[in-house]
């Protein structure tokens, strides 16, 4: 039996440094290479040693696949490539090639220049790395090698995200990254068509929530940025640089256009701006609105937003900031944050989750004064809001994706452990499927049920086609193909006999039954043959009757074939003989029997 | 050179792939791809060469089954583009064809020599042969593809026929090619079979419904597409469904194909229609059983998720069609629910609703208050939507628009037969306010509309619902005004809310006006005894000091007045309150905004003697308006009975006698609103009457010459055309004979203009006399068609026209200049209820002293916002410009800006660009509406009109002027 094998480097069980090994009809791909954000120690990075065992990546791997440009998913690429040695393909779509250099060039900066790590990679090797990199636009079937081929899905998510199917033959695997079964303001929903992988390989952030409806929360949002707006105060919404900052920046560029508001929005300039203009260019991934109106304007032009400079700080009246990063713990967001904390007016939206320890999950728990480094107090008299805009998909989303696609087994990846065990069991459940949560390091082993592919002669089809086709399709009906299954080459092939006979270079037999009967009737020879014919017609409407030649009824094209004979010196006798060859067993049975009735 | 080469490579490339096109496989092997290539580009020249019928007779002729197929193909191709073709030449083509049909071999040709026959538009008895004869061509046929195109033209040309005899034909033929292999005739032949079976013979119907039922079972998706189409169509045309399928069609929404999925969607939703309370057994087994609706429905909800988006716009669309279904599964579409970490989460819906009811609402979100309580067990979660749940939530949710809107329209067309579901589906619909795009906002806001009367409003919900006023587009501010003056307010504070945001709302965009006192007048008139506790709030009185006098004027204190007087007018109570003041401010806006202010029964008794004597000023004033009904139809009576008897009297006398009636007439206008409009219309007939005997009576006219100074008269003629013109385009309502009055008058006014061409004058008449003649044309059509008998003066003269040979400009003039003088405009009176258009220009008001200031040569965007009355074509209508140095523009508003509401009244909101040279100074440019007739009434011939000619611009509106200042553009920028 083939096998497919799975082996998570990291996200097993576990959210953050997603990479797995998998091995598909003898080829190996290593589904996205990620790096671990709560690690500073070499547990930041996938053990690549676990495949290596000290020889070369290259031989081991046959290409690696990136789903999409969050650190988690590619941090660990320029590593892999440049510092362990890996010369093979990379795959990912164009937007996430696009990006993720900015991404991983920034990460370096804040790795090497603030917290001092040594032997890290450098500019260079991103831009190395980058090199390898093949772009894959969507639905394009992409073959790596002869046998092994990719495509892929649009995930949502964020912009570029994408799930892959891998193709090795008969088997298939579909790997979905992160992906988002809800539209959002500025990506559309992940989507795939019904290609019944053996294998779905599928992220699990949210196995055990449901969530309510996107728009109550992105009302309430805007309500609130609107009345703090309009009492004067200033907004700050601190955000990671990419992904939800887009969403949220259309969020409010097209409610400040609807409702007429002048008050200035600013975004936080550097990294983020360079990010948007991709996000412009890439109109193609975007949501139906934006892909719609993009021709009147690209929605990523905003008009009301501006960039931030930090004189604008203590500008009178109101505003609203978007600043990095995203929980509060260093940076611009807590300069501001700094500054706006005491008047009662002001107002600070957390869009995301906060890590224990961040000034954003204090002041999130309700905390009045916060101290920022160095002895430094600040009261906090501006309300504090939270607003969850997330992009996973949530369990409802997660069971929606596999009723899509239809997979054999399902594979849970990227969520936490006690959460998956919830999921596996609902899955089997409902799908009657099997379900596996390896932990890091865990080789799964999935044996498929291969279809062995056999090569049928058109005709041979043809011919039963035509056949079945003569009355109305009913599903109880059988179908029969009549042929000979020859095993050549490694091959199968069915062919009908005669060219099994031909290609075989046998000689054909054929077996032919002749049995004979009495029947006790008068007259000439002719008479009685015609009255054979005509009882055969009467009884086999369907089939054509001839009388090819003297004294000879002939069933069906010479399937069955009728002779009648005088016995000598008898008048009141005739001897019928029925002719059939072992294909048409059925039919001269069937007439046998028949002239047998005549006879009594 | 270099660059033609690759142009000739995509050349070439586009030559192969359109031959590709037209060529099926088979034929693709014997034919070469180069042939056509060569071919192709030739064949615009002769197209141009050969459109004379010879040259057609000429290829048709030479279609010869001995030619090259391909050659055959172009000469065809040709033929067909010069369709239709006169009646020898279609014969001559068919007989042509159905020789050729046989001897070809060629089955991409044999196709086209089948498609060509449903394009020769044949008679009735052509048709049955040529139905015949295709039938008896494509019988023996092998090639799928002519089998395909022969069944298609039968199919067409059968629908034209109708007959019952060449249908069973066609019928047999088809159940008989039904059994090839080939999935498009396999449709075909479906497709045929579901559209000729003859309805009224039940059996043949059911015979046909199982036949085509089992096809439903084949394995190509094309052939269960159209088996599915089929079964809807012989189920819509009375061949009712065998309930028993009902199982086997729901298996079908899963299908990998989603033309099937469609089609077994609306096959499941038929069925669903017509057994709705037949019982089928419950999805999760058990023996128990449910509705066939309510399961159907959970079905089709269910296909609300599918990853296709056509059926989940369908899916979407049918739940709304769907109103047998229960209760209960109807409240779960709108049902989702949530959890966090396997714990019971409550939706936002809820919470929101939780904290108005414990009346802390609008305290702030609190983190985490949206924590998650009671654990709960895995096995109570069910995360494959089973059912209807959440079908709407989904729905609503989607990335698609279409989707989007169809959830919206079918939601609302469920919660108005359900006022429960209603209570439901408002926070939903609340949500929908924030959509993405103004269509989905739109809908939804109109969908609150109509299911208001199940629903009472509450704090929280009014206030994301008042959000809205603050929206740019006019469009949705005006819904939700339509939604406020229908929707039922729970408490004081929530009126007290709406008015705030209405107010809010008028300061922002002032041009609401209208729309907003509107509003306000439903919404006092739904809540009287909510208002009143508002009452000395809302109008801020104080029990022991006299507040001072708001302005009557002010359009906010107007609103506060309106929403105050339509509730008293259901709190009797409430007019206690008003003191003195606020009794003159009823009784100004009484007077001048009658549709918003109701009449109250406020009593003279309490009110001082100043205002008592004002109100008996205004109750008389209006006495005379409710008894003018009566009155001013008689004093028009009176005067047109005056009139009349002046016929014998001499012109002088008749002549003064018609500047008094005149002067009667438009003091008339001016009192009674109610025959205002016959008035004005009378008074315009009795002028042009006057205008038309000055002219014949004054001695430019009796001494036509040449070389006499004519231009008085010649100012006077086109006086009577406007008069005319204005008659005729600026009122609605006119009987037929009326407008038949009307058009002969005109047709006078154009004869008068042409003999006053051709003997006063040395310009050419031939444009004007070829005009004369199609209106004359026009008006006798008319006047046959309304059967109107024509005056003794266009009598005269459409039979002076007809003996005419030749109407040249001199001899008509020559022939009509005695009928003027014989024949008189007669005297007729006016009865219809007839309307004037006017216009009311609102915005620019003319009032500012502010000068707008622009750069010369560069255009300036002034608004306009006019009212338009009575108006049924507004094609023609144009907004005037006048500058100060004489020139006039006319523009043409653009047909989105011209917004006509339920009363038939058409709202103008545009804005003009005007440009213009530096001025030293600012000057006032003149804006009004007008109609331009200049169009209709010339056919857009130049010629006849003079220079500056104003005739045919009629003033709809008063003048306004706005002050404008285009200054010279700095240098040296």
């Amino acid at each position: 039996m083939p096998e497919i094998k799975l082996t998570p480097l990291g996200a097993g069980q576990d959210v953050g440094r997603s990479c797995l090994l998998l091995s598909i009809g003898g080829k190996n791909v290593m589904l996205d290479c990620g790096m671990h954000m709560g690690f500073n120690d070499e547990r930041k990075f996938p053990d690549f040693s676990f495949i290596t065992n000290n020889m070369s990546l290259d031989e081991y791997l046959d290409c690696v696949i990136i789903s999409h440009f969050h650190l988690d998913h590619c941090g660990a690429l320029p590593f892999m490539t440049e510092m362990i040695g890996y010369k093979g393909p990379i795959y990912m779509t164009h937007p996430t090639k696009a990006i993720c250099p900015i991404l991983l060039e920034d990460m370096r900066k804040v790795m090497v220049e603030r917290k001092g790590e040594t032997n890290f990679f450098t500019s260079q090797m991103i831009k190395d790395c980058m090199k390898k990199v093949v772009p894959v636009n969507l639905h394009q079937t992409l073959m790596v090698d002869d046998e092994l081929e990719i495509k892929a899905y649009y995930a949502g998510h964020v912009l570029g995200a994408a799930m892959i199917r891998i193709r090795v033959g008969q088997e298939s695997v579909v790997y979905t990254g992160d992906y988002n079964m809800t539209p959002d303001r500025h990506l559309g929903a992940a989507w795939i068509d019904r290609c019944r992988p053996d294998l779905l390989i599928t992220e699990s952030t949210y196995a055990t929530t449901i969530r309510d409806s996107k728009r109550c929360r992105e009302r309430d949002f805007l309500k609130k940025v609107h009345d703090c707006v309009d009492r004067g105060g200033k907004v700050l919404i601190p955000v990671f640089a990419l992904g939800r900052a887009q969403e949220l920046c259309i969020l409010l560029e097209t409610y400040w256009e609807r409702m007429n508001l002048k008050v200035p929005i600013y975004f936080a300039a550097g990294l983020t701006e360079r990010a948007t203009n991709y996000y412009k260019m890439f109109i193609t991934w975007t949501n139906q609105k934006i892909k719609k109106t993009f021709v009147q304007r690209n929605m990523f032009d905003f008009n009301h937003i501006k960039a931030f400079d930090k004189q604008y700080i203590d500008n009178p009246g109101a505003m609203v900031v978007f600043a990095t990063p995203g929980m509060l713990h260093a940076g611009l967001s807590l300069q501001i944050f700094k500054r706006w904390a005491p008047n009662e007016n002001n107002m600070v939206i957390m869009p995301g989750y906060c890590v224990s320890g961040t000034v954003g999950q204090k002041i999130l728990s309700g905390h009045k004064k916060v101290e920022l480094e160095t002895g430094q107090f600040v009261e906090v008299k501006m309300s504090v809001q939270y607003m969850s805009f997330s992009a996973h998909a949530d369990a409802k989303g997660i069971m929606q994706l596999i009723h899509y696609c239809q997979p054999k087994n399902v594979l849970l990846v990227h969520g936490e452990g006690a959460k998956m065990e919830f999921l596996k069991q609902k899955i089997n459940q409902e799908f009657k499927i099997d379900c596996f949560m390896p932990a890091n390091g865990e080789t799964c082993t999935i044996t498929t049920k291969p279809d062995i592919p056999v090569e049928i002669s058109l005709p041979l089809v043809k011919k039963e086609e035509a056949e079945y086709d003569l009355q109305p399709p009913d599903p109880k009906r059988q179908r029969l193909l009549h042929g000979v299954m020859i095993m050549k080459d490694n091959k199968l092939k069915i062919v009908d006999v005669q060219s099994a006979a031909k290609e075989l270079d046998l000689p054909r037999h054929i077996m032919q039954f002749t049995e004979t009967v009495n029947v006790r009737e008068l007259g000439t020879l002719s008479r009685v043959t015609d009255k054979i014919a005509n009882l055969l017609k009467a009884r086999l409407p369907d089939v054509s009757v001839e009388l090819p030649a003297e004294n000879e009824v002939s069933v069906d094209n010479s399937r069955v074939i009728v002779k009648v004979g005088q016995i000598p010196k008898n008048d009141t006798a005739k001897e019928v003989s029925v002719t059939w060859s072992i294909d048409d067993d059925e039919l001269g049975a069937f007439v046998f029997a028949l002239m047998g009735t005549l006879s009594k | 050179m270099a660059a033609r080469a690759p142009i000739k490579k995509r050349a070439l490339a586009e030559f192969q792939s359109s031959h590709t096109i037209t060529v099926d496989a088979e034929a693709a092997e014997s034919r070469s791809v180069k042939r056509l290539r060569i071919i192709k580009k030739p064949a615009e020249d002769p197209a141009l060469e050969g459109t004379s019928a010879a040259a057609i007779e000429h290829e048709i002729s030479a279609l010869d089954a001995d030619r090259p197929a391909s050659e055959n193909f172009r000469a065809l191709s040709k033929i067909v583009a010069h369709l239709p073709l006169s009646p020898a030449l279609v014969m001559m083509l068919h007989t042509k064809l159905i020789t050729l049909f046989p001897k070809e071999e060629d089955s991409a040709l044999k196709a086209k020599y089948l498609t060509t026959f449903q394009l020769l538009n044949l008679g009735h008895p052509e048709l049955m042969a040529t139905i015949d004869e295709i039938l008896r061509m494509i019988q023996n046929e092998t090639s799928s593809l002519v089998i395909n195109s022969g069944l298609t033209v039968v199919l067409k040309l059968a629908s034209a026929v109708n007959d019952t005899v060449s249908n069973n034909r066609i019928l047999s033929l088809a159940k008989k090619l039904i059994t090839r292999t080939d999935a498009k005739v396999k449709c075909k032949c479906l497709e045929i079979i579901g559209l000729l079976t003859p309805f009224d013979d039940a059996n043949a119907v059911k015979t046909t419904l199982q036949l085509v039922h089992s096809y439903s079972h084949s394995h190509e998706p094309r052939v269960r597409t159209t088996a599915f189409k089929m079964m809807l169509h012989l189920n819509g045309k009375g061949g009712s469904l065998d309930v028993q399928i009902y199982g086997e069609v729901s298996k079908y929404l899963d299908d990998d194909y989603e033309s099937v999925k469609l089609a077994s969607i609306q096959l499941l939703w038929a069925l669903s229609q017509s057994y709705a309370d037949h019982m089928v057994p419950t999805p999760s087994g058990g023996g128990e059983k449910m509705r066939l609706v309510d399961d159907a429905f959970a079905k089709i909800c269910h296909a609300i998720n599918d990853p296709c988006v056509q059926v989940r716009v369908l899916a979407a669309t049918l739940l709304g069609k769907m109103p047998q279904v229960g209760q209960n599964f109807l409240d779960q579409t709108l049902d989702k629910k949530l959890m966090s970490d396997m714990r019971r989460k409550r939706s936002a819906h809820e919470r929101q609703w939780e904290k108005v009811k414990s009346g802390e609402w609008s305290s702030g979100k609190k983190w985490a208050d949206d924590a998650p309580q009671e654990l709960i067990e895995a096995a109570s979660v069910s995360l494959i939507s089973s059912g209807a749940a959440g079908a709407f939530v989904h729905g609503l949710e989607d990335e698609f628009l279409e989707v989007r809107s169809a959830a919206v329209d079918s939601l609302c067309t469920l919660a108005i037969k359900s006022p429960d579901f209603a209570n439901l589906a408002l926070d939903f619909l609340v949500d929908m306010f924030n959509d993405e795009i103004e269509d989905v906002r739109l809908k939804a806001i109109d969908s609150l509309t109509k299911i208001s009367k199940h629903i009472v409003l509450w704090e929280d919900q009014l206030e994301t619902i008042l959000a809205v006023l603050e929206d740019s587009s006019i469009d949705i501010r005006e819904g939700l005004h339509k939604l406020l003056a229908v929707c039922h307010l729970m408490t004081k504070d929530c009126v007290k809310m709406c008015l705030d945001h209405i107010l809010e709302n008028l300061k922002r965009y002032p041009q609401d006006k209208k729309s907003i006192w509107k509003s306000l007048e439903g919404v006092g008139k739904n809540h009287p005894w909510v208002v009143l506790p508002l009452v000395p709030q809302l109008l801020s009185m104080h029990p022991f000091f006299d507040t001072s006098e708001p302005d009557p004027e002010d359009p906010a204190y107007v609103s506060v007045l309106i929403l105050v007087f339509n509730s008293a007018k259901g709190c009797p109570t409430m007019a206690t309150l008003f003191d003195e003041k606020l009794l003159r401010h009823y009784h100004y806006l009484r007077d001048t905004l009658p549709q918003f202010v109701p009449e109250l029964n406020i009593s003279n008794e309490s009110v001082t003697g100043s205002s008592d004597k004002q109100i008996a000023t205004t109750s008389s004033a209006s006495g005379i308006s409710l008894s003018g009904n009566t009155n001013g139809r008689l004093i028009l009576k009176e005067l047109t009975a005056k009139l009349k008897s002046s016929a014998n009297l001499n012109s002088e006398m008749k002549t003064r006698l018609c500047k008094l009636i005149l002067k009667d007439l438009k003091r008339l206008s001016e009192v009674d609103q109610e025959i205002s409009a016959i008035a004005k219309f009378s008074s315009l007939y009795i002028k042009a009457q006057l205008v038309y005997t000055n002219c014949l009576s004054s001695s430019a006219w009796i001494q036509l010459t040449q070389n006499t100074q004519n231009e008085p008269l010649r100012l006077q003629i086109q006086s009577f055309m406007q008069l005319c013109l204005k008659m005729q385009y600026s009122f609605t309502g006119l009987s037929p004979k009326e407008y038949g009055i009307v058009m002969q008058l005109k047709l006078r006014g154009l004869a008068f203009q042409l003999v006053y061409i051709v003997r006063g004058s040395n310009a050419s008449a031939l444009a004007i006399c070829q005009n004369l003649l199609e209106q004359a044309e026009t008006v006798q059509k008319y006047l046959e068609e309304n059967d109107v008998t024509p005056d003794e003066f266009t009598f005269a003269m459409l039979k002076m026209l007809d003996s005419l040979d030749e109407p040249k400009p001199g001899t008509v003039a020559k022939h009509l200049l005695p009928l003027f003088e014989a024949h008189q405009i007669p005297l007729v009176s006016f009865s219809s209820a007839i309307k004037m258009a006017s216009a009311t220009i609102i915005e620019p008001s003319g009032e500012s002293d502010n000068a707008l200031k622009f750069t010369a040569g560069l255009l300036l965007g002034i608004p306009v916002d006019a009212e338009i009355h009575n108006l049924e074509d507004t094609s023609y209508v144009r907004i005037m410009v006048n500058y100060p140095d004489q020139q006039v523009h006319l523009i043409c508003p653009r047909t989105i800006d011209f917004r006509s509401d339920s009363s038939g009244e058409v709202r103008l909101l545009t804005t003009i660009s005007i440009s213009h040279q530096a001025w030293t100074e600012a000057c006032p440019v003149t804006i009004s509406i007008v109609l331009d007739l200049r169009g209709p009434e010339t056919n857009y011939n130049r010629k006849l009109m003079w220079k500056k000619d104003s005739t045919y611009i009629i003033q709809l509106s008063e003048e306004k002027q706005v002050l404008v200042s285009p200054k010279p553009a700095k240098r040296g920028i």
